[in-house]
């Protein structure tokens, strides 16, 4: 809880920036970019959390991979405030945030669908309109396949979710079945 | 010879008045004070002999009265005895229900949580044949159609 205030106080930060300067969609794409390679390398995980390693250098790190990337000076800035206020380990966090804040202004939301079996263009067009008209704003879709879910759909928009799936239904039974 | 004898009697008759002179008042004094000694042992044993009846009265009168009085006592306890009785076996027939409700009631819990659990059995089983039916017998057709029917209750939300 504590974390995800922190993490919104930075992504906001940079949201106003981004709102100031109209680049805020640019800094979403830069900040994910580098959250990726945060994530998948573990060694720059460590090499960035550690206060062992003095702050400078560091932030020379980062630089660094701001250049090979061609992230923007205020991105690189914000990367390496947060190496200054010892906050890299909020940074998953902070992107997350970021995205929900550039999405809202954007005018868009972002829906994490989960199918049973791989889905046609054209039926993930139909779903994408559909939610669509549903939320009343564009939706970005996330196509994730679980043959778990036996058959159906399950989109997540934000907190709220639309469960289609089989799986949901089997366990309801379950429950009426058990209840007598 | 009569001289002799004469002389004898008044030999006696000397020692007889002596004898009643010198010994007559101490021999009478004894006497008296034995006689009244022996007197008053009578009356003492006369008075002790009347205690001793007094108290062989009394103890009999508080023999008589104690015999009751245990007899009494042996009634009390008899009560006492069987109003314990009573409430001995009260109290065990009290338990005894108490006992038997308590056994009830267990049985009756454990009838609801067994048919419970065999409801909750009956209802994974059932479940999860239907699981194995859906997953084989599905064809890419139904899962579109599953789908579709998705779409459609997306849209019917708007």
């Amino acid at each position: 809880m504590i974390n995800r205030k922190i993490a919104r106080r930075y992504a906001k930060a940079l949201m106003n920036i981004g709102q100031e300067d109209g680049n805020y969609d640019r800094y979403w794409q830069e900040l994910d970019a580098f959250t990726s390679i945060f994530q998948q390398e573990e060694q720059l995980r460590e090499v960035l959390r550690n206060p062992t390693f003095n702050i400078p250098r560091r932030q020379a790190i980062i630089k660094e991979i701001g250049a090979r990337l061609r992230l923007s000076p205020v991105t690189i800035n914000f990367l390496q405030l947060l190496v200054d206020k010892d906050r890299m380990m909020y940074l998953p966090d902070i992107t997350s945030l970021y995205r929900e804040l550039v999405d809202e202004a954007a005018g868009r939301a972002r829906a994490h669908l989960i199918t049973a079996h791989d889905l046609s263009k054209k039926k993930i067009e139909e779903l994408t309109q559909g939610l669509q008209g549903l939320v009343g704003k564009q939706v970005i879709m996330e196509v994730e396949t679980d043959p778990s879910l036996i058959g159906g759909v399950v989109a997540r928009i934000g907190d709220t979710v639309y469960d289609g799936s089989v799986k949901t239904q089997l366990e309801r039974l379950k429950e009426i079945l058990a209840k007598g | 010879m009569w001289w002799d004898l004469a002389f004898k009697i008044f030999n006696f008759a000397v020692l007889a008045t002596g004898l009643y002179i010198f010994v007559k008042k101490p021999l009478g004094a004894f006497l008296k004070k034995r006689q009244e000694s022996i007197k008053q042992a009578i009356e003492e044993a006369e008075r002790a002999k009347q205690e001793g009846e007094k108290a062989l009265h009394e103890y009999e009168a508080r023999l008589k009265k104690l015999d009751q009085e245990i007899e009494g006592i042996r009634r009390t306890l008899i009560r006492e005895g069987e109003r314990e009785r009573e409430r001995i076996i009260k109290e065990a027939q009290q338990m005894a229900e108490k006992i038997k409700k308590q056994a009830t009631l267990s049985a009756q819990q454990e009838l609801k949580m067994v048919k419970l659990q065999l409801q909750e059995e009956m209802a994974a089983m059932t479940v999860q044949l239907a699981e194995d039916l859906l997953k084989k017998h599905l064809k890419p057709k139904d899962h579109e159609r599953l789908v579709d029917e998705y779409i459609e209750r997306v849209r019917s939300l708007q």
